[in-house]
């Protein structure tokens, strides 16, 4: 009998550490794209029961992530109001957290990052070097990378190679 | 070079792709002859001024309307090529 | 040699370092250049043209003279580089040593290497130029070189952002960012230095009632203690860019770390408080090893304790210079003269004085032994071993001018000063801006920082002396009179470039090299335009002045592509299959930024042909698997998604049935061919489309343009599933046998007939099923969720190699698609159209769509057009890229009828097929031409055919 196994984008190189930053692999069972169809975007937060996040920001388990586009995650979502679609694997979702979280995006991501402008809850669709991404920032010294699922190993090597930059010159 | 995406804020340049002139939103109609789809294609001005061109934000897919100043570099205004908010 | 307490060097830690092979010993605290001079070395180096020995000339970034090489790292200025244990420091240059520099006969020579020499001599005849001419300069004239060596130092690049930079840490920077980091304004502070205070730290004078350097720790403890400033040391500006942008070069300094960061620092509002340079002046063999500009001297003694000299001059046209003396006097060094071209001047200095004098030549082979002063008492030889020189003050502008202002002449300081609103957001205070006054600067610095809201601050007391010099530019005379000293340019070389006509300062710059070395003439540009002013009779103003571009020091161009090396230059994208792939032992290959299996390597093959035939042979005969993920997969959903996908492509799709797919040919808006792939409408208002790998960004930006911006009252949506599906081709007669001990239900043909879609299960996982086929066998594409995309093709290659098949690559996938006559981005290259590959009938006239008015225009359809043909070999190879011609036409480019796009070796047909273009190509199947190669000498008849060579019923795909 044919037994198909799920598999992370990282394979098994995480969770780790570097200096005071850790790494984390943050994974959903579902995560769904919803993208309101004309005019419908107050139908769909009636048949969700919850606002969809204004743009920019992250509001509990949905996501903006373009203009009139959300994610959702673990969600259970029926309407015919908006397009859905599956697109859970569809990403390598990697945690920073520590100290060093916000200088070492600063040496990844294009965007002002200063808690001031980019608190809590605020999220970005920007770059991490080379790669599109949504940047979001879930506590003062944490932030959620998400890149295509096919860049995991990017990702995770760029983040490391930042880290220890930053890492090295505290020594 | 930064510039704003009406979605996201003023970011730097190389998160945009450049198209060309704002031309290309007044597509003519099949019929319209092959005068007026050469100046939609191919006829440019190459103006030392203001000049009106079409940029996509990448990485959230909107594309923008950029006024801006060819001699000084200055953006006069940005705009949605369509209000998907 | 160092003087007994002086200077802020830390003399409990001594730190040592070799030059040139021989130890010395500095301290915690030193430059390379203050540890040279300290142990009396005054030659550093061979100039650039003539190999002339220089010393150091100045204590800033500004120093053309002393370049040393850093162990492998050239051109390193040693006024810069901070001295640490073990710092390996050699000349350049020279050969073969800095004292007998065998090439300084080019100095001997020198009447004949004149500015021009080289465009004037080295004419005839034309080839020797890059044989031999061009070879020995480029030896006899140069930096440091580099290794040849990769380079694998880590570099940096990073982001920063605030709402005020603040340029320059001396007292104007100091007072801006004590006013606005007080006022919580959100403020980085950058210096170039590696301690804050600029000027402040080598001057005798006192600010706020203590000694400047003193006031300044008092600044920086402030200044670190509030959050919301940011200080960056050892950081140079180097550039001004749109919308607020500045580089800035961070020297990290700290061993084990990257070298160097490279800043991108996005601000609001930037106050530029850079300073000024001092300037030297022109007179006879003014370049020797222990002249150096005055403030320097000032440097070098009251910050590093190190005395310049046994018994040192002072030669200038401001009171300023007199300054260096008397702070020689304080520290005990003998001062043997101070002489300054002013006949009025009043030298307040215990030492012998020259008002109205000028220094007429010098003399000393390795260093300044003597000097000889014309004055109205006569001439005058004077034993002296340094000479401080200083011909006034050139503001730090270069910042202003990157945006294509020129600045201004200012008479009161006999220079240029920046113009306000040069730099959107910038402005340029204090010296800078040509103020040249402790107390001027502390002002300026915090009105700027008032202006952007901070709260006005009571300034400390500090220096307000005013400012007094006469322009001197140059002392006539015999001899060579040094201005551009890093690339060598004399006073007779402007003077030569004026009398040639030349006199565009723009044409002299060129024609001299004057300010074209790597300090940009931070030094010398003032004074080579006024002697250009003087020889054609103008005024600096008339005369202009070049801009300054970026960037304001050298950078490393590995600090601006940090990161980007190697690997770093793109990021990988791999599939699910990777690592299966990898154990195989496939050699993979890129694919845009993908990397896909070339052939899978059985024991015994010893040549990619071998797997290659062997693969193509297994999918026509059995099974094989290939991963497809990497082709685009766009999700089409809405009221208007049949509607929008009308519009798209040059076919049709609102007619296509549900759980069907359609091939779609998409068109540029020019006519041309963009892109094609599948199209599967899996809902009434639901649609999958396939792109090919190459350009499925290209096609999502399109697609998102036309939504936008072409159809906005379209109610429809997309977004990409390409990473949610991990997809496999499963092709070759026993496709479906293989298919059907996976699937939780069987298929048959009747249920998925080809071009058909169902939805599957496979091990309880909801998958797809498209029976569709790029080999041109019966063949399924099967998509499961990305997670289980590793497994699922482990589970496949298991299936198919019990049933005689297995996986195969891209080589294989290649030849079994032309076998068919299938086209990829070889065909469609973005020349070609939907008439060139005879798909014109394709486009539907029953609707408008993107491309189809321009397909219609003269000249993009036709006879003359380059068709899609196919052709075959009896014998040789068809090589891609080569050209065909008509048997009896000469091989000559004229007479090209067309071209090879892609070609193989059939397994199949035991014969070398290609596909091509050949101008009125249908009409001419069966007819015999020739592919020529002239790169490779390859010569081969053909016979053009139909571009599909196997299976043209195409029974083998409904099987």
């Amino acid at each position: 009998m044919v037994k198909l196994i799920p598999q992370s984008p990282f394979g098994d190189a995480l969770p780790c550490s570097i200096d005071t930053a850790t790494l984390q692999e943050v994974t959903y069972g579902s995560i769904t794209w919803v993208a309101p169809f004309a005019g419908r975007q107050v139908a769909v937060e009636q048949a969700i029961g919850q606002k969809l996040p204004e743009p920019n920001r992250s509001v509990n388990d949905m996501l903006w992530v373009g203009p009139g586009q959300y994610l959702a995650f673990d969600k259970e979502i029926t309407t015919d109001q908006a397009a859905l679609t599956d697109q859970s694997d569809a990403f390598a979702i990697l945690s920073v957290q520590g100290s060093s979280a916000e200088a070492i995006l600063a040496r990844l991501v294009p965007i002002d990052l200063r808690s001031a402008s980019f608190g809590v809850g605020h999220t970005a669709r920007t770059l991490i070097n080379h790669m599109a991404a949504s940047v979001t920032r879930t506590a003062e010294d944490a932030f959620e990378l998400m890149v295509m699922r096919s860049m995991a190993g990017t990702l995770l090597e760029e983040v490391s190679e930042a880290a220890k930059h930053l890492s090295a010159r505290d020594a | 070079m930064r510039i704003s995406c009406p979605y996201c804020g003023e970011r730097d340049r190389r998160e945009f792709y450049y198209l060309g002139d704002a031309v290309y939103l007044d597509r003519p109609d099949r019929d319209a002859g092959a005068v007026a789809w050469d100046d939609y294609l191919h006829n440019r001005d190459n103006p030392a001024g203001i000049t009106t061109d079409l940029w996509q934000h990448t990485p959230c897919g909107a594309w923008v309307k950029v006024t801006r100043d060819t001699t000084t570099h200055a953006i006069s205004a940005t705009a949605p090529v369509r209000d998907m908010s | 040699m160092r003087v007994a307490d002086k200077g802020r060097i830390d003399r409990g830690r001594p730190v040592s370092f070799t030059f040139d092979g021989r130890r010395f010993s500095g301290f915690q605290g030193d430059t390379i250049a203050s540890a040279l001079l300290a142990n009396g070395v005054r030659t550093v180096g061979r100039s650039f043209k003539y190999h002339r020995p220089r010393g150091i000339l100045t204590a800033g970034s500004e120093e053309p003279n002393a370049l040393i090489t850093i162990g492998d790292d050239p051109n390193q200025r040693a006024t810069m580089v901070e001295l640490s244990e073990g710092l390996r420091a050699t000349s350049q240059n020279n050969w073969p040593s800095l004292r007998y520099d065998l090439l300084s006969v080019n100095d001997a020579l020198a009447p004949f290497l004149s500015a021009g020499f080289y465009y004037k001599t080295f004419m005839w005849p034309r080839s020797f130029w890059e044989k031999l001419y061009e070879p020995v300069i480029r030896r006899a004239a140069g930096l440091g070189a580099l290794s040849g060596a990769s380079n694998s130092d880590p570099y940096e690049k990073a982001y920063a952002f605030c709402d005020l930079l603040i340029i320059g840490a001396g007292p104007t920077g100091l007072m801006a960012a004590l006013s606005a980091g007080r006022s919580g304004l959100d403020v980085i502070l950058c210096d170039e230095d590696f301690a804050l205070g600029g000027r402040l730290l080598s001057e005798t004078e006192t600010v706020g009632g203590q000694a400047g350097a003193d006031w300044v720790h008092a600044a920086e403890a402030e200044l670190a203690s509030l959050s919301n400033v940011r200080i960056m040391t050892r950081t140079t500006v180097t550039g001004a860019y749109d919308q607020g942008t500045y580089g800035a070069l961070e020297r990290v300094a700290i061993p084990g770390a990257p070298l160097a960061c490279f800043w991108r620092i996005v601000a609001k509002n930037a106050i530029l408080g850079a300073g000024a340079l001092e300037r030297p002046i022109a007179f006879p063999n003014n370049d020797r090893p222990g002249i150096m500009m005055a403030s320097a001297v000032r440097s070098y003694l009251n910050r590093y304790g190190v005395a310049t000299g046994q018994s040192v001059s002072v030669f200038g046209n401001n009171d300023g210079a007199h300054q260096t003396a008397r702070d020689l006097i304080a520290a005990g060094v003998d001062v043997a003269a101070v002489i300054d071209t002013r006949a009025d001047a009043a030298i307040e200095v215990d030492a012998p004085t020259y008002s109205g004098g000028q220094v007429v030549a010098t003399s000393g082979r390795h260093g300044l032994q003597g000097i000889t002063v014309e004055h109205s008492g006569g001439r005058r030889q004077i034993r002296t071993d340094c000479l401080a020189m200083s011909g006034g003050w050139n503001p730090t502008l270069h910042l202003t001018c990157h945006m294509n202002t020129r600045p201004q002449w200012s008479e009161s300081i006999a220079s240029f000063v920046p113009r306000s609103g040069a730099i959107p957001g910038l402005v340029a205070v204090g010296a800078c801006d040509g103020v040249m006054d402790t107390a001027g600067c502390l002002k300026a610095g915090m009105e700027a920082a008032v202006a952007l809201g901070a709260s006005p601050q009571s300034l400390p007391e500090a220096d307000a002396a005013s400012y007094a010099l006469t322009p001197f530019w140059m002392v006539e005379g015999k001899g060579r009179k040094w201005i551009d000293f890093q690339n060598d340019v004399h006073v007779k070389d402007i003077k030569l470039a004026a009398q040639e006509n030349f006199r565009s300062v723009e044409h002299m710059k060129r024609y001299t090299t004057q300010g074209m070395a790597t300090d940009q003439g931070k030094s010398s540009n003032v004074v080579a335009l006024a002697v250009l002013a003087d020889a054609t009779g103008r005024g600096i103003p008339e005369t202009g002045t070049t801009t300054f571009r970026p960037p304001f020091v050298p950078v490393p161009i590995a600090a601006m592509g940090a990161g980007a090396q190697g690997h770093g230059f793109a990021p990988k994208r791999l599939t699910t299959s990777h690592g299966a792939t990898v154990a195989r032992g496939a050699p993979v290959i890129e694919a845009g930024l993908w990397y896909r299996p070339s052939y899978f390597p059985q024991p015994g093959e010893t040549t990619w042909r071998q797997s290659c035939d062997r693969e193509v042979r297994m999918v026509r005969n059995a099974v094989g698997i290939c991963d497809v993920s990497t082709l685009g997969k766009i999700d089409v959903q809405g009221p208007d998604a049949a509607a929008f996908l009308d519009f798209v492509y040059a076919n049709t799709f609102s007619t296509l049935k549900e759980a069907r797919v359609r091939y779609g040919l998409m068109l540029r808006e020019d006519g041309h061919v963009m892109d094609d792939g599948t199209v599967a409408r899996i809902g009434a208002n639901q649609y999958v489309v396939t792109t090919t790998t190459a350009a499925a960004g290209q096609v999502m930006t399109h697609l998102e343009f036309v939504r936008q911006a072409l159809c906005p009252a379209m109610d429809v949506q997309f977004t990409s599933v390409t990473e949610q599906w991990a997809q496999f081709a499963v092709a070759g007669p026993k496709a479906r046998t293989l298919l059907n001990s996976l699937l939780d239900q069987p298929i048959d043909n009747e249920g998925l007939p080809y071009m058909g879609f169902a939805p599957v299960s496979v091990a309880g996982v909801d998958a797809r099923l498209f029976r569709i086929s790029f080999s041109g066998e019966h063949a399924y594409e099967i998509a499961v969720p990305a997670r289980f995309g590793a497994t699922l093709f482990r589970v496949l290659l298991a299936q198919a190699e019990s049933m005689g098949g297995g996986p195969y690559g891209m080589e294989a996938l290649n030849v079994l698609r032309i076998e068919k006559g299938f086209i990829t981005h070889a065909e469609i290259h973005g020349r070609t159209t939907a008439f060139d590959i005879g798909m014109d009938r394709m486009i539907s006239l029953k609707k408008d769509c993107i491309g189809q008015a321009a397909a219609q225009r003269p000249g993009l359809t036709g006879a003359d057009r380059d068709q899609l043909v196919g052709l075959r070999a009896a014998d040789g190879a068809i090589p891609a890229g080569g050209h065909v011609f008509a048997q009896r036409a000469e091989h000559i480019r004229i007479n090209s009828a067309g071209y090879v796009t892609s070609t193989a070796y059939s397994p199949t047909l035991d014969q070398n097929i290609a596909l091509g273009f050949l101008k009125d190509g249908r009409a001419r199947h069966g007819e015999t031409i020739v592919v020529v190669d002239h790169l490779r000498g390859i010569r081969t008849e053909v016979e053009v055919c139909d571009p599909v060579f196997f299976d043209p019923e195409g029974g083998r795909l409904r099987g």
